[in-house]
């Protein structure tokens, strides 16, 4: 697939023939991506186009049935249907999924943690830092997405739009160096919906991490992603930089999903 | 035949000291129970298929058998596995695993409400295994049926009586042995019951106590 990556660097995530099959569906059928480090992506597509399963496949929450991943030039190993992986296989997949950070379309926190603790559990147990050095680097992130005032809360006590920031900060704890964004404002009251791409925004400006985002938001895509790939039927039917993707389109498929989306606003 | 006060006052103190081995038998049987049904419901859930199904038999097996049985099962078979031990160790360990079975069932079921995105977090973070159940699973499905596991510590106390089929000087055997002394059942019998009654009632309010802890801690 050509791609072009600036000098010899390898992609920061590479999926190559991706199939991932839910009992007669298939999901991806044959995907290939490679996405250069630092590159803000957004994927589109339909519903049921395999959007979220490209995500999920990534970091390691569905296994592939055929194909490989990439992170960072390294293969992650895959288990054969009904076998396990070695013992020195398993360390190599943590060792690259501990560059990743997921956030979700349903947020997923810790309900029995304060929000303080959301952020350090991770860092303390898989990075082994001290609970002090965990909690300053966890108020800076606070501070970053607009909660310095929430450690203390609950999850139950904050607002969708609140949760959804504080579930950013939580991903960016462990600084990974690719960042998934799975939906993540399709779950928030309109209202919200706002401050939580504020910080998208920032982050696509401040960090120099690759980002995915699997999002509806098309003209958040436009303005924040470098790459747009349109996902139909499990593959790319199309991708390019968002102005031309948005703008001009090849495929009449792609045509028709925009014009469906923009109608429905 | 009436009840007679004195008599009963008389042999109060003997079933009183009695009530102390059935309260640990319950005590013991019941922490065997929490800790053995726990590691039966994570085992369930092995990616290791042998491993969970062995789990699920252990489970089913002992849950379609009654516990009489297998109190009178180890109580003759333990020793010849080389393990000689007293009537009431053997007690304990029949009923700590005649109630891990249940407990098994009621951990899965708190571990089942707990929901996927749960597990998907933990990863996405890049909690190991272990930790995962530690520090994200447990705490979440456990509050939730500590009412359950409660009913089933109390439901073992009121069958520790079986243990008396062992030689076990539990309440109801001491009481026997009173009767057959002094040749009057009612009075120790209606004691026991009392004893039986007053406890019961004792540790139900105990379990709704901590459940509505629970329940503030987790508002």
């Amino acid at each position: 697939m050509p791609e072009a990556v600036s000098g010899q660097e390898p992609p920061a995530v590479e999926l190559r023939d991706a199939v991932k099959r839910f009992g007669d569906a298939v999901v991806l059928d044959g995907l290939d991506l490679a996405v250069p480090a630092g590159q803000r992506l957004a994927l589109i597509g339909p519903s049921g186009s395999g959007k979220s399963t490209v995500l999920r496949v990534i970091m390691g929450l569905e296994r592939l049935d055929r194909g490989t991943l990439h992170i960072e030039g390294e293969e992650v190993p895959r288990a054969l249907a009904g076998r396990r992986l070695s013992r020195a296989q398993r360390e190599t997949e943590r060792r690259l999924r501990r560059r990743l950070g997921m956030v979700f379309q349903h947020f997923h926190l810790f309900p029995h943690m304060t929000v303080l603790r959301n952020l350090t559990e991770a860092p303390v147990l898989v990075l082994g830092l001290a609970r002090d050095e965990a909690a300053a680097r966890a108020r800076e992130l606070l501070e970053l997405v607009g909660l310095a005032d929430k450690e203390d809360a609950y999850p139950a006590e904050l607002s969708g739009g609140q949760k959804q920031r504080v579930a950013i900060a939580r991903a960016l704890a462990l600084r990974p160096s690719i960042l998934l964004f799975d939906e993540v404002t399709s779950a928030l009251d309109p209202e919200v919906v706002g401050d939580v791409l504020a910080v998208l925004r920032q982050l696509a400006a401040d960090q120099r991490s690759t980002m995915i985002l699997v999002t509806h938001q098309m003209g958040f895509a436009e303005e924040v992603a470098d790459r747009v790939a349109f996902l139909d039927e499990g593959r790319i039917l199309e991708q390019g930089p968002p102005r031309q993707l948005f703008h001009e389109p090849r495929e009449a498929r792609t045509r028709t999903f925009l014009r469906r989306v923009l109608e429905a606003r | 035949m009436t009840f007679d006060v004195s008599f009963a006052l008389e042999i109060l103190p003997a079933l009183l000291s009695a009530l102390r081995v059935t309260v640990a038998a319950t005590v013991a049987g019941s922490l065997l129970a929490l800790v053995l049904g726990l590691v039966l419901a994570i085992v369930r859930r092995s990616p290791l298929v042998w491993l969970a199904r062995a789990g699920s038999l252990i489970v089913e097996a002992v849950r379609s058998t009654p516990l009489l049985i297998q109190i009178y099962f180890l109580y003759y078979a333990l020793p010849g596995l080389g393990l000689r031990l007293s009537p009431l160790a053997t007690g304990v360990i029949a009923l700590g695993l005649h109630y891990s079975s249940y407990a098994a069932e009621v951990y899965r079921a708190g571990i089942e409400a707990v929901p996927r995105g749960q597990w998907e977090a933990a990863r996405a973070l890049g909690f190991s295994t272990p930790a995962t159940w530690r520090r994200v699973v447990l705490p979440q499905a456990i509050p939730p049926i500590v009412p359950a596991l409660g009913n089933y510590g109390v439901a073992m106390f009121k069958d520790t009586p079986l243990l008396a089929a062992i030689t076990v000087l539990e309440l109801l055997q001491t009481a026997k042995i009173i009767g057959a002394e002094r040749f009057r059942y009612l009075e120790p019998l209606t004691l026991v019951g009392l004893l039986f009654l007053a406890l019961s009632l004792l540790a139900s309010a105990g379990v709704r106590r901590l459940e509505r802890r629970l329940v503030v801690r987790h508002a």
